[in-house]
């Protein structure tokens, strides 16, 4: 009885393997053999989104194109958002008119292109060119404040533009005493030696933007005290 | 003989009458309601505090910058406007190339002095002209013209306007010859002591040249004063100073802390030629 116990499952192993490898077969075959049986759709492919112009005036309008294909052949549909400004109808089409806001900066246009069953979206950006200067605050010093000539004079400054700013120029008297590059932040710090004879003299911080080129400035006047450097006290 | 006794009777009545009377006078002295505000025993004495400003300057002639004048100036009309409020003292420095007359190397030190103790943050260069005002409490260092010296240094001397002072100094000056020596009578007001003071003089000379009206050309200073309780009057005779009896002078008094850093109060009396 033992001996049975033992040798009956070494014997059914091989024909349960057997059965297993039939089922499957035959599951496999039917799949091949039916006809109902959709193929995997792909998402459409888009070659380009391209704007006829990329720098433009508020209110300008331009023209977004997309290129798309579908490798499934079917139709493609057609979505556009964009971040600022408003899009002119027809929006179905691979071409839509989007007209710029009135406020310069950066936007986005986006489409997105789907078939049946699934979709593809790609964005591009436009500038819109700001007509205002750059707004310029000297924060410090104080307009009518006083300062000893040959010390160092420090000067804190914010300067925005809807384009961002390219360049920030400190002057003193009219005489460029540095520069700083834009940053994002807007805070811009310089030291300036004042050398200048004593009397009162014309802080000016001035800002250039990005993509216009407009100037904005500030300006104020501090007045410069004299001195004469002596010799050391001590000696 | 009738008439010599009334008349003996009306000299016992005089006299009588003159005792009581001085009787009354001491009687109602120890009770004196301590309620002027200058008197130190007053608890709630005060003065109406002055302002001592020290000046850092050279009026050499040939100088690349006109700016000690325009401080100098601007210190008189200081002078002119607040009489009462200010006494101002001129200590000429030798700058590179442009030595002075006037130069005491005492100047010097007091300079560095005045120097060291401001916060390194707002020390700064040496230099002239510069303002220092009831010792490093304020300063005013450089000019560009008289007007906005002025404007600055009105602005310090208003700050200060309305600081009641705690002493109160009577200054007496023995002159013999071209020796000077000043006798400074001291008091703590209000209700509180003071401790670790100093009493300093300064002798001002008036030269006859323009700008050079208050010349220092003499210093000193007395001991330490470790005390001094609320009513407290105290008499300092402090060393003696040579000085050119030929030109008119003015003595300053101040009492200040013990570094000489700050001065509380200030007076000055005009010396006779």
């Amino acid at each position: 009885m033992k001996k049975l116990k033992t040798i009956l499952p070494l014997r059914i192993a091989p024909w349960a393997a057997v059965a297993l490898t039939f089922m499957l077969a035959c599951s496999a075959a039917s799949d091949l053999f039916n006809p109902n049986k959709k193929p995997e759709i792909k998402s459409p492919e888009i070659q380009s989104l391209v704007l006829d112009k990329d720098e433009l005036d508020p209110g300008e309008t331009v023209t977004a194109t997309v290129s798309a294909t579908d490798a499934n052949g079917q139709t493609l549909s057609y979505e556009w958002w964009v971040s600022g400004g408003r899009l002119l109808p027809p929006l179905d089409r691979s071409q839509v008119k989007w007209m710029m806001p009135a406020v310069g900066g950066v936007y986005r246009i986006q489409v997105t292109v789907s078939n049946e069953e699934k979709s593809a979206n790609r964005s591009v950006s436009a500038t819109v060119r700001s007509p205002v200067s750059p707004v310029v605050k000297i924060l410090s010093p104080s307009e009518g404040s006083h300062w000893l000539q040959h010390s160092t004079l420090p000067v804190a400054a914010q300067a925005h533009h809807d384009n961002g700013i390219a360049r920030v120029d400190l002057f003193l008297n009219g005489i460029l005493k540095a520069t700083s590059n834009g940053r994002s932040d807007g805070q811009y710090d310089f030291t300036c030696a004042l050398e200048e004879p004593a009397g009162p003299a014309k802080v000016r911080v001035e800002a250039v933007a990005n993509v216009t080129g407009r100037v904005g400035s500030d300006s104020l006047g501090i007045v410069i005290d004299g001195i004469i450097i002596g010799k050391s006290a001590r000696r | 003989m009738e008439e010599r006794s009334h008349l003996a009777c009306r000299s016992i009545f005089k006299k009588c009458l003159y005792a009581a009377a001085v009787a009354v006078l001491v009687s109602a002295g120890c009770n004196i309601p301590h309620d002027n505000p200058l008197d130190p025993a007053n608890p709630g004495s005060s003065s109406p505090g002055k302002i001592m400003i020290e000046a850092f300057v050279n009026l050499e002639p040939g100088l690349p910058l006109e700016i000690c004048g325009y401080m100098v100036d601007a210190l008189d009309s200081l002078a002119s406007l607040y009489p009462d409020q200010v006494v101002i003292a001129e200590y000429h420095r030798n700058v590179k190339n442009f030595p002075t007359p006037f130069h005491r190397a005492e100047n010097e030190i007091l300079y560095q002095h005045y120097w060291d103790a401001l916060d390194s943050t707002v020390r700064g260069m040496k230099g002239i002209p510069d303002v220092f005002i009831n010792g490093t409490e304020a300063r005013v260092q450089g000019a560009s013209d008289k007007a906005s010296a002025f404007f600055r240094l009105q602005q310090a001397v208003l700050s200060r306007a309305s600081d009641a002072g705690l002493y109160t100094i009577e200054i007496e000056a023995s002159v013999s010859g071209s020796q000077i020596t000043p006798q400074v009578t001291l008091a703590r007001l209000g209700n509180s002591d003071a401790e670790n003071l100093l009493v300093k003089a300064v002798l001002v000379s008036r030269i006859a040249f323009p700008r050079y009206t208050r010349v220092v050309s003499g210093a000193v200073t007395g001991t330490v004063i470790d005390r001094l309780n609320r009513g407290q009057i105290m008499k300092i005779t402090l060393p003696s100073m040579q000085s050119d009896a030929s030109v008119p002078r003015e003595l300053i008094a101040c009492v200040c802390d013990r570094d000489q850093k700050t001065i509380f109060e200030v007076k000055k009396v005009r010396i006779g030629q």
